[in-house]
């Protein structure tokens, strides 16, 4: 479903030089896996995440997505992808129930069928004592279900979730990690960027842990621990952090000059 | 580009906006107040003021009581005479008599508003009305010293015409008394109520309603790009599957909707303001005066491409903004910058022509005063304008969506937006980019227009401004955006078929262009004076050898051209649209850059053929031999008689048909040629 090889992502930094937020990074993600991507803030999480949907342009790497390559299908990429974080906004001014119709008809859902799908999620959610009210007067937690209707209204068979926990209270985190694991039942491929250990290791097959813009570990858990060999994951997250730190210097390229273009070419 | 896409984002966004109170606001209430507020109450609190003021006492100072004596009687002697309609200005009955020594300290500090003085080089009191023994001394900066001393010079005025109309009625016989009558010349004013009604909304009129669609389009131009970005919404609206253009499009047409909204309330609330309210009356200065309503349409019409051109030029500026106080500042300048031309365009005396009609925002100006004035019969600079304005607002738009989808604009930690300027950080590219053929074409155009109005027919100058301008600094443009010179311009070669395919077009097609411009004319006539600048234009060339000739006039423009359009701009085209539409477009600009209303449909017409030409054999090679030998034609028959002769086309009048057989063997020639150019083979 997800295929990602060798993905490169070079920033121009503010005093001419770049810097790489992605580099060279593959892996991929299978229908009904949970495929967690973790590593701390600055690891190139989110960069990757929005070269997979589109948002975008890797400078190196390729990526196809439910068959279609990023590069040259941006569209067909974007309309199998469920796209959700906890940072997600919702127009104040419509309601729950406009929203999820204007992104059905973004997607190209029009008329009966549409109104159904919306109504089928608004009922599945829960959301129908608010699904009339404007966004701006929602509270956390209906904010979050509307947010989840949003990402799964044209009903694509990838998921993309960023950090969809993040300050969120325990009530509404049990809400999305349940919706997590429905997701993952019905044979999406969902890919998890979280720095919330204990999560990932409840609901992952598989785990890849970036540090630097750079894949370090991969595997399940059980291949983890046999890796590293601490029992939890954070100890092994801790570890192969730490190690890394010190045996690799940042991935600072050149100085750009008139010819970075070529950078992953 | 999905209509259905746009159309989605369109409603989505308009429902948004329209339940913002803030939009509604300064949509609806704001002008639907303004002006009745601003106009009905300032001009009411000014005549409330003036008549305040002239019921006010006004204190007079004067050295003595005899002079106090004096000045009564003057005041007085006249009450039976009709007075001017404001009558308080003519009259001082509320004249208050101050007799004081040191007047000129009592004017100064406020205690007389207007003091006679006595003269000291004049004693005799008797004879004021051929000299004054007095000085009247007033404050300038005082505005009630001023009234005062306006108010007694006009009586004093008046009271010394009678004396001095008495006295000569004493002097002229009986028979010439009527001399001493003013005389009164008849005057015919032609001007309609609508017209002195338009010309007074004229002064004020074009500039509000330019300012007033610019600033409607501001708030939701930020709302709907920092806005978004500010509450966390613009990302996931990016993963959507539409293309940004059909993001950027629905968007920018809310953000033209609700200024031309916001416009034709502005005008609404004016025009109602001045026909409801007594204003009118008290600002046409006693002429008749009304609301030209049927225009107010027309002018809302027009502004249709000025409201698209400020909206897209809004949204592309606030997309760098990453909240919505930051696209306020960002805004600001744009609103300043507006404000200068605007401001050019609504001075007194400043008229529709010359560069002004390419002007963004000066031209609307002038555009809607024109309009207002029913000057109608200026209708291609009309055109011009709205093609002008319609041109730089595609750029905008087109900008805008590039703009809007780069990484830099909408992410803050995918680098500085100042990456997209600079230089070493553009990425090598085989072809310009539309964007890049836009920008080019929407700066070049006023440039070129100004350009063209100045040099008028002076030959060599053209032909290096030319160089410059179509040649020069397209290439260099080129090459400072990193475009590969080869792509950029076509430079590839072309088979031996093709050259002979374009040889047979350039011999063909300045026949085909001529009997087109004749057909015309029995549709449109020439305009007067076309043909006298054209003879003008002829007799100038006499002076020019024919090899300098066809360097300046057939070949200069022939290979700029080329590389400017078949170059530049088709391939630019190309990157983002089909290779038919890109050669329409091309050849519409081509025959606007020519500026020249009655030639347009055939300079049209020869664009689509160079363009073909160049699509067909990948080459700019073809098109600049087929625009050299178009161009070469006149000035080679011109200088070669026997030629002209041979063919039939020794007197060209504009108006009289080609021999049939030329005009047979033309068509021929351009079809077979055509045929020749086409590429072999599938693609």
């Amino acid at each position: 479903m997800i295929q990602a090889q060798a993905l490169i992502k070079v920033f121009p930094t503010p005093d001419g030089g770049q810097t790489a937020a992605v580099d060279g990074l593959s892996f991929q993600v299978g229908p009904g896996e949970i495929y967690g991507l973790l590593g701390p803030n600055g690891a190139g999480k989110t960069t990757t995440l929005r070269i997979l949907s589109g948002l975008m342009r890797p400078t190196g790497g390729r990526v196809t997505l439910a068959g279609y390559d990023v590069a040259t299908h941006p569209c067909e990429v974007k309309r199998a992808i469920g796209f959700l974080t906890a940072s997600t906004g919702l127009y104040q001014r419509l309601s729950p129930r406009e929203l999820l119709r204007y992104f059905a008809e973004l997607h190209g859902h029009r008329g009966q069928a549409m109104r159904g799908r919306v109504d089928e999620l608004i009922e599945w959610l829960d959301m129908g004592a608010f699904a009339d009210l404007r966004c701006g007067a929602l509270s956390t937690g209906q904010r979050q279900r509307t947010s989840i209707a949003r990402a799964l209204v044209a009903d694509p068979p990838v998921l993309i979730l960023d950090e969809p926990t993040l300050g969120l209270d325990l009530m509404t985190n049990r809400v999305i990690l349940e919706f997590v694991r429905g997701q993952r039942d019905a044979g999406k491929a969902i890919l998890l960027s979280t720095h919330y250990l204990d999560e990932a290791e409840t609901l992952c097959n598989r785990i890849g842990l970036l540090h630097r813009g750079r894949l370090v570990a991969e595997g399940d858990l059980a291949s983890l621990r046999r890796q590293v060999g601490p029992e939890r994951l954070t100890d092994i997250f801790l570890k192969v952090v730490e190690q890394r730190h010190e045996d690799a210097e940042p991935p600072v390229l050149p100085a750009a000059g008139e010819d970075h273009a070529s950078v992953g070419r | 580009m999905r209509l259905s896409a746009v159309n989605v984002i369109f409603r989505k966004e308009l429902i948004d906006i329209l339940r913002d109170r803030r939009t509604l606001i300064a949509m609806i209430v704001v002008p639907i107040l303004l002006y009745p507020l601003l106009m009905l109450g300032s001009v009411h609190a000014a005549v409330f003021q003036r008549d305040r003021m002239q019921q006010e006492e006004v204190r007079i100072g004067v050295p003595d009581e005899q002079a106090g004596q004096w000045l009564a009687a003057q005041i007085h002697a006249d009450r039976s005479l009709p007075l001017d309609a404001n009558s308080a200005e003519d009259s001082l009955e509320n004249g208050v008599f101050i007799v004081g020594e040191d007047l000129e300290a009592l004017v100064a500090n406020g205690a007389v508003h207007v003091a006679l003085i006595p003269r000291t080089d004049m004693t005799d009191r008797t004879r004021w009305e051929i000299e004054p023994w007095f000085v009247l001394c007033y404050d300038s900066a005082e505005i009630r010293s001023g009234m005062a001393r306006t108010r007694l010079e006009r009586v004093l005025e008046r009271r010394r015409a009678t004396i001095r109309g008495e006295k000569l009625a004493t002097l002229v016989p009986a028979a010439e008394q009527s001399l001493l009558e003013p005389v009164l010349i008849p005057v015919l004013n032609i001007a309609t109520p609508e017209k002195v009604g338009g010309s007074m909304l004229g002064h004020v009129l074009p500039l509000v309603l330019v300012l007033m669609t610019i600033t409607g389009a501001v708030y939701p131009a930020i709302d709907l790009t920092a806005g978004e970005r500010e509450r966390g919404t613009l990302e996931t609206l990016m993963v959507a599957p539409v293309p940004v253009l059909d993001l950027i499009v629905g968007k920018f047409l809310v953000v033209a909707a609700v200024a031309l909204i916001a416009a034709t309330l502005n005008l609404a609330s004016i025009g109602a303001t001045l026909h409801f309210g007594d204003v009118q009356a008290l600002l046409a200065e006693g002429h008749e005066a009304s609301v030209p309503m049927a225009v107010l349409p027309l002018i809302l019409v027009a502004m249709v491409p000025f409201a698209i051109l400020f909206s897209a030029i809004l949204i592309a500026v606030a997309s760098f903004a990453r909240t919505f106080k930051e696209a306020q500042n960002y805004v600001m300048p744009v609103i300043m910058a507006a404000l200068i031309p605007a401001t050019a365009g609504s001075l007194p005396g400043v008229e529709l022509r010359g560069v002004l009609i390419v002007i963004p925002v000066a031209n609307m100006v002038l555009l809607t005063r024109e309009l207002l004035l029913g000057h109608y019969a200026n209708w291609p600079a009309m055109l011009l304008v709205l093609a002008s304005t319609s041109l730089y607002a595609v750029v905008a738009v087109v900008v805008a969506a590039r703009l809007f989808g780069q990484e830099a604009v909408l992410f803050a930690d995918a680098g500085s937006w100042k990456t997209l300027f600079r230089r070493r950080f553009f990425v090598s590219r085989r072809w310009p980019s539309a964007t890049h053929a836009l920008l080019f074409v929407a700066v070049l155009f006023p440039i070129w227009f100004h350009i063209q109005g100045q040099i008028g027919a002076r030959i060599g100058l053209s032909s290096g401004l030319i160089l410059l301008l179509f040649g020069v600094l397209p290439i260099g443009l080129a090459r400072y955006l990193k475009i590969e010179l080869r792509g950029a311009f076509s430079l590839g070669g072309a088979s031996a078929r093709q050259w002979l395919g374009a040889f047979a077009v350039g011999l063909g097609s300045w026949a085909m262009a001529y009997e087109l411009l004749v057909l015309q004319s029995h549709v449109l006539p020439m305009p007067a004076g076309f043909a006298q600048a054209n003879e003008a234009f002829a007799k100038q060339l006499e002076a020019w050898p024919l090899p300098l000739l066809l360097l300046t006039l057939a070949v200069v423009p022939g290979v700029c051209e080329e590389l400017t359009f078949r170059g530049f701009v088709l391939n630019g085209l190309r990157s983002a649209m089909r290779p038919v539409p890109a050669i329409i477009v091309t050849a519409l600009f081509f025959a606007g850059f020519h500026f020249l209303l009655v030639r347009f449909g055939v300079t049209a017409a020869l664009g689509l053929l160079l363009g073909l030409a160049c699509w067909q054999a990948r080459s700019i090679g073809p098109p600049i031999l087929m625009h050299v030998m178009h161009n070469a034609w006149l000035f080679v028959l011109t200088g070669w008689p026997a030629l002209a002769e041979t063919l039939g086309v020794a007197e060209l009048n504009g108006t009289d048909h080609l021999p049939t057989a030329l005009v047979a063997a033309a068509a021929v020639l351009v079809a077979s040629g055509m045929a020749l150019l086409r590429r072999r083979g599938h693609y």
